[in-house]
């Protein structure tokens, strides 16, 4: 995995960049773009769930729709069959999906970079046919009337998209702080240490596969939070949101922002969306350019547009 | 009826062999794994699809895809895979991901989001009594075409000084290197050779299956499956995995429908837990 450099200026100011242009974009668009503008920002939290992991363990999982989809699930089983409210439900989802992601992470953290892509996959892709095949999750058709947080008390109306678009940009910016902080923590010094050299780290006594375990159970956590705003947003869930290709997409979000900056994944999920967006408005074939697009990406953008900001900011100086 | 299951769980195992071997081997090479070897298997089925309707000959389609796919391998290696070699695991994998968006998306602009059949050859599209229950004969060839490349690539793995060298590459290859052997080459005729075979399994399995975009995502997690299950990089190893999934897939969906695609992952899950290596380990 690609060494991070950390630069927290640069990431600070990406960061508020993409954070003012959201909330110029929220508060001027029409209904359309804020539901684009919410959409992103979620995209975002689940891509920011997978740079952490690739970035700080070099774990890159093929398999975090499963817990996009933990999300969504237990949001609309919690708030539809057991009457608890949307917001306690996104909290109660990122416990569960942080349980689950702590036990299959106790089996497979340790694995090689190779086979923890396959592995992650698979696991997925268990969850997808699961999921496809349960009644109680309502099988192909997925499940509907899943409501928004209720913020009537202090007069607020989430079902209005500028303030809908607003409470999940509040989320990202909570998880994002959250994840800057662990990153410069001894947490996230060790998962460092660890990604460059976890013989050396287990011959001095680290606890590599704990630190692992913990950054994977956090990340599974943060993409299960994704998938219970996501839920919120659409009103329905698809059991098509848990099917590996899903986290492929995620993955290279994460490459075309750049990895380990954290900013640079919500800028590769802004970007990555908008063109999808806008190139299948255009042609039938987008996925025909978007597959070639992924391809020169990974081949010619080594540290994606994160990478090319820190040359501009290097030349400006 | 336990024979005719059997025999359906067999053809099934050796379609998963076909696919199995060309990635596993591609993967022991050169650590690198194709998650577009499916679309190859798509490809296959498609080429043969046009092949079959202008000619009128399963047989020549039979013949020619499989070498159709191959090429197409060839051209993937040369121009993509021989310069990720060295590459992260994580860009390996989403550039093969990218060629997944542009398999599929290609066959639905040449042949239509429409699914297509192919009937088998006359010759082969009655059923064989076996023990008094008929049995497509079709199926026994399948079975047929899938235990001769097994055996032509035991033979030529483990019996020829090729096949030496190609073990050797995959165990060693800076030694191999030091020994005068040629691995780029390998590399190159391996490669073109599994996509081959992924090729061979798509246009084999099309009069069973049917061919339609999409028959890729199907069979590659199962594909991958067999690899981690059988223990990557060994012939023996895509054997033992391609017919213990093939065998859980067959009989589970007879006799425990709603399970049946939950105990291959748990087959995988316990494979990786007690045997990480794999079954097979070199």
């Amino acid at each position: 995995m690609h060494a991070v450099n950390n630069n927290p200026q640069l990431r600070l100011q990406l960061f508020f960049a993409l954070l003012v242009s959201a909330i110029i974009a929220n508060i001027f668009g029409g209904y359309f773009t804020r539901f684009f503008v919410a959409e992103i920002v979620i995209l975002s939290i689940f891509a920011i769930s997978l740079d952490f992991i690739a970035s700080r363990g070099g774990m890159v999982s093929l398999g975090h729709a499963m817990f996009l989809g933990i999300g969504a699930y237990a949001t609309a089983i919690l708030t539809l069959n057991y009457g608890i409210s949307p917001f306690a439900s996104t909290f109660l989802t990122f416990i569960i999906a942080s349980l689950i992601g702590l036990i299959i992470a106790y089996f497979i953290v340790l694995l090689d970079g190779i086979f923890f892509i396959m592995v992650t996959l698979a696991l997925g892709e268990m969850f997808n046919s699961w999921v496809f095949t349960s009644d109680y999750l309502g099988g192909s058709d997925g499940i509907s009337g899943i409501m928004r947080p209720d913020l009537a008390f202090i007069g607020i109306d989430t079902n209005n998209p500028l303030v809908f678009t607003f409470y999940v940009l509040l989320w990202l910016i909570s998880i994002y702080f959250l994840l800057i902080k662990i990153t410069d923590s001894p947490l996230g010094k060790n998962l460092d240490a660890i990604r460059q050299n976890s013989n050396r780290i287990s011959a001095i006594g680290g606890y590599t596969k704990a630190y692992k375990a913990i950054a994977f159970s956090l990340s599974a956590g943060i993409a299960s939070i994704a998938g219970s705003l996501y839920v919120q947003l659409n009103g329905f869930i698809s059991p098509e949101l848990t099917h590996w290709t899903v986290s492929g997409e995620g993955l290279i979000m994460i490459i075309v922002g750049g990895i380990g900056s954290i900013s640079g994944a919500i800028l590769g999920a802004t970007v990555v969306h908008i063109v999808q967006h806008e190139l299948s408005s255009i042609i039938n074939w987008w996925m025909l350019v978007i597959g070639f697009g992924f391809i020169l990406i990974v081949l010619f953008m080594k540290d994606g547009l994160w990478g090319l900001l820190e040359q501009i900011q290097k030349k400006l100086r | 009826m336990l024979l005719i299951q059997f025999l359906n769980a067999l053809q099934f195992s050796m379609t998963l062999f076909l696919l199995a071997v060309g990635l596993t081997i591609i993967f022991g090479l050169m650590k690198i794994v194709n998650l577009a070897h499916g679309s190859l298997y798509m490809v296959g089925a498609y080429l043969g699809l046009s092949i079959t309707n202008y000619t009128d000959s399963f047989w020549l389609a039979l013949v020619i895809a499989p070498i159709l796919a191959a090429l197409i391998g060839a051209i993937l290696y040369s121009i993509l895979f021989k310069h990720i070699q060295n590459a992260d695991p994580m860009k390996q994998v989403l550039l093969t991901f990218g060629l997944i968006y542009i398999a599929l998306d290609s066959v639905r602009l040449l042949w239509g989001t429409m699914s297509h059949s192919i009937s088998a050859p006359n010759i082969l599209s009655n059923s064989i009594l076996l023990v008094n229950e008929p049995y497509p004969s079709y199926r026994l060839f399948v079975i047929a075409i899938g235990l001769i490349v097994l055996f032509i690539l035991y033979i030529i793995l483990e019996k020829t000084k090729i096949g030496a060298k190609v073990r050797a590459s995959v165990d060693d290859p800076e030694t191999a290197q030091l020994l005068k052997i040629n691995t780029d080459k390998i590399l190159f005729y391996t490669f073109a050779l599994g996509c081959g075979l992924a090729g061979l399994a798509g246009i084999t399995v099309a009069p069973i299956l049917g061919v339609e975009p999409g028959m890729d995502m199907e069979v590659l997690v199962l594909t991958l499956i067999v690899v981690v299950v059988g223990g990557p990089g060994s012939l023996k190893g895509a054997i033992i995995g391609s017919l213990l999934i093939g065998f859980v897939d067959s009989f589970g969906k007879v006799y425990i429908p709603q399970l049946a695609q939950i105990i291959i992952y748990a087959v995988m899950a316990l494979t990786i837990l007690f045997k990480p290596d794999g079954l097979y380990k070199r």
